[in-house]
């Protein structure tokens, strides 16, 4: 079976590299670090999984990335991965997953599995 | 008594001249009275005259020459009395038809001049008076009859003597109530005056008051159209008073609840209040006000209308926001470097295999910890700067070893941060400072921390392979010290938020760097508590300079 795509978007090198390092044997990831980017790399290649980072003082950026790929690709689950999960701003979003950081890998990998069955099993 | 030396030479120089119109209309008389009657003695009147006039003009010269008693004030009254005399004698003494007259003088003098002056007056035209018939009946002068009153017989002791103490007598009653009458219009005047005066007071008072008081203060009827607005609630709302004098005051303060607690301050009489938050229309800028509505109450305790006082809490708020969100970003801040090392020693211990990958997560999780620890420590200086306001332990610093201290260009050995950071990103940093530099006195730890983080700040955001130059040099009575970079330099219109906490460039051109946005806000405090100067010069693609200067000594 072919590996699932995950595009993370995420600007600090040293998380996407563990993230690769743990996830790489079960996923295909892309990374890129900006929003432009992302919304190329979205045009162009089909993907299971959104990891979208955000962080504080760039919240509003962030908030702004994740309304336009809802709208754009509705059918890619988003999962959010923020050190301000608990902000309302972020909160509030109707993200499929929301994962606080710091995070453990374990849980991590049980929301993308979960979030990549439920899409598995609704296509099929 | 303290004496009024101008008061006093006005009214001398002011009797003066009554008299000499007087004395002229007398004299043009006695002149055309001499020609019909030979023997009217005119250069006697004369002389009586020319007495009291000299007389009134020695007073104003002894008062003008400042040996100004305030007897003085009397003495023309004094020289008067001469010619008084000399008007009695010619009239025909008590038998004279002129003597009446001399009430409406003593009237006139008591209405004039007061109860004292007309008293003072009556008493030296008695004693003329009654030195004229003495002289007389004496026949030590000659009686003349110019008036006479006809059937009024001048011979009798009894009858003249009776006669003059009626006469007397009379002079006294008209000075006596004319002077009170006069002590009692000058006393009401004086109230009047005084009320008036008070009147004004108040208003000033209350005007003063009023303008320059903090709080806003606004009055309208039982229809909240506005009656009074004072000038801070002018500032606040952003319109003046004639724009909203007479209308509701509801078009100038648009909040949901305000018309129910304004109505419930008349209806219910109870002192309301709340927060509101209101765009200012001159500036356009967000204000938050508390108000607090009362009714206003006539002497018949009727509603008349309502008090609105408002104060302008925004920097209050604003800090208590910024406060707020300080902590906020400061605890996320925090899990930024904590996500790295948690997920890098999960990763660990789960197993790495390639122990050269080990290492190398290894020592992410270093440097993350250092990255925590640095945030943790500037925050702690933030807070201890910011909120507890901890004096500085100065002491005397040589800048030379301090800065050899945190970045050592000579060695090979790379010990500290700046060494490491900068032998990572491979840039070159030059120290040069001046020779014989006299020492500062200044608090160590803290000025280490800002060339630190100038430095730091300076390699971080730079790209691999440029040049960062430190120089430090005497500069009149200052320290000078230079941070310049060869990097992308910084915008013109993000200059001026660069010392603003939390902020961060955000830049295309400028690579993504770690930090909390602290650093620079917290060496401008550290400059300024030490009355030093920090500034920045840069142009985009050339670098920027971050300047800052301390005062030499203590």
């Amino acid at each position: 079976m072919d590996k699932k795509k995950i595009l993370l978007i995420e600007d600090e090198p040293e998380i996407v590299r563990v993230i690769k390092y743990n996830f790489e044997r079960y996923y295909l990831i892309h990374n890129v670090s900006k929003k432009e980017e992302a919304l190329d790399i979205l045009a162009q290649h089909k993907y299971d999984l959104i990891i979208l980072d955000m962080k504080l003082p760039l919240l509003e950026e962030g908030v702004a990335t994740f309304h336009q790929i809802r709208k754009d690709y509705s059918k890619i689950p988003i999962l959010i991965l923020s050190i301000a999960a608990d902000e309302p701003a972020v909160r509030d979003l109707d993200a499929d997953a929301l994962m606080p950081k710091p995070f453990e890998f374990k849980n991590l990998h049980a929301k993308i599995e979960e979030l990549l069955n439920y899409t598995t099993n609704c296509t099929n | 008594m303290e004496l009024d030396k101008t008061k006093i030479i006005k009214t001398i120089t002011a009797y003066n001249r009554h008299r000499l119109i007087i004395t002229t209309l007398a004299l043009t008389f006695a002149i055309m009275l001499s020609f019909v009657w030979t023997e009217f003695p005119l250069n006697l009147l004369i002389i009586l005259m020319g007495i009291s006039y000299i007389g009134g003009i020695i007073c104003l010269l002894l008062a003008k020459i400042e040996k100004v008693l305030v007897p003085l004030l009397y003495f023309p009254r004094i020289f008067d009395s001469f010619l008084t005399l000399g008007a009695v004698y010619l009239t025909g003494g008590i038998e004279s038809f002129i003597t009446p007259v001399f009430i409406f003088i003593i009237l006139g003098a008591g209405i004039v001049l007061g109860l004292m002056t007309a008293m003072v007056l009556t008493t030296l035209i008695s004693l003329s008076y009654i030195s004229i018939i003495l002289l007389e009946h004496l026949g030590i002068i000659h009686h003349y009859h110019l008036l006479p009153i006809i059937g009024c017989p001048y011979d009798s002791n009894f009858y003249t003597f009776w006669l003059l103490g009626l006469n007397i007598f009379f002079f006294y009653v008209a000075s006596f109530i004319s002077g009170h009458l006069s002590n009692i219009i000058k006393e009401k005047t004086i109230e009047i005056n005084k009320s008036k005066y008070r009147e004004k007071y108040n208003r000033n008072f209350l005007d003063s008051i009023l303008t320059n008081m903090a709080d806003g203060l606004i009055v309208t009827d039982v229809d909240l159209k506005v009656q009074m607005a004072n000038l801070a609630s002018q500032k606040m709302l952003g319109y003046t008073e004639e724009e909203m004098k007479n209308k509701s005051i509801l078009n100038f303060i648009h909040d949901d609840t305000f018309p129910i607690l304004l109505q419930k301050a008349i209806k219910e009489n109870q002192l309301t209040s709340e927060e509101i938050e209101i765009i200012n229309p001159v500036d356009n800028k967000k204000e938050f006000l508390t108000l607090k509505m009362v009714s206003l109450k006539d002497a018949f305790d009727r509603v008349v209308g309502v008090i609105i006082v408002s104060r302008d809490i925004t920097h209050e708020e604003l800090l208590e926001r910024s406060r707020a969100n300080f902590l906020s970003l400061v605890t996320h801040e925090l899990r930024t470097p904590l996500s790295s090392i948690k997920a890098y020693t999960e990763t660990l211990l789960d197993g790495v295999c390639d122990p050269k990958e080990a290492k190398e997560f290894l020592e992410v999780i270093n440097t993350e910890s250092d990255a925590l620890s640095r945030q943790i420590n500037q925050i702690l200086m933030f807070t201890e700067m910011d909120v507890k306001r901890i004096p500085l332990r100065r002491k005397e610093i040589n800048l030379s070893q301090l800065i050899s201290e945190l970045i050592d260009t000579s060695k090979t050995t790379k010990e500290t941060m700046l060494e490491k950071m900068a032998f990572e990103k491979e840039i070159e940093v030059n120290i040069n400072i001046q020779e014989n530099l006299p020492n500062i006195w200044a608090d160590y730890k803290k000025i280490k921390t800002a060339i630190e983080h100038l430095i730091e700040n300076a390699i971080k955001f730079i790209p691999t392979g440029e040049k960062v130059k430190v120089e430090v040099l005497k500069s009149g009575d200052e320290i000078k010290v230079c941070v310049t970079d060869s990097g992308p330099g910084i915008a013109k219109d993000k200059l001026s938020h660069i010392f603003t906490p939390f902020y961060q460039i955000e830049d295309p051109m400028i690579k993504k760097v770690k930090g909390i946005g602290l650093g620079l806000s917290l060496v401008k405090h550290i400059i300024e508590t030490h009355a030093g100067k920090i500034w920045v010069e840069s142009d985009v693609g050339k670098g920027s300079s971050f300047i800052f200067t301390l005062p030499i000594g203590r």
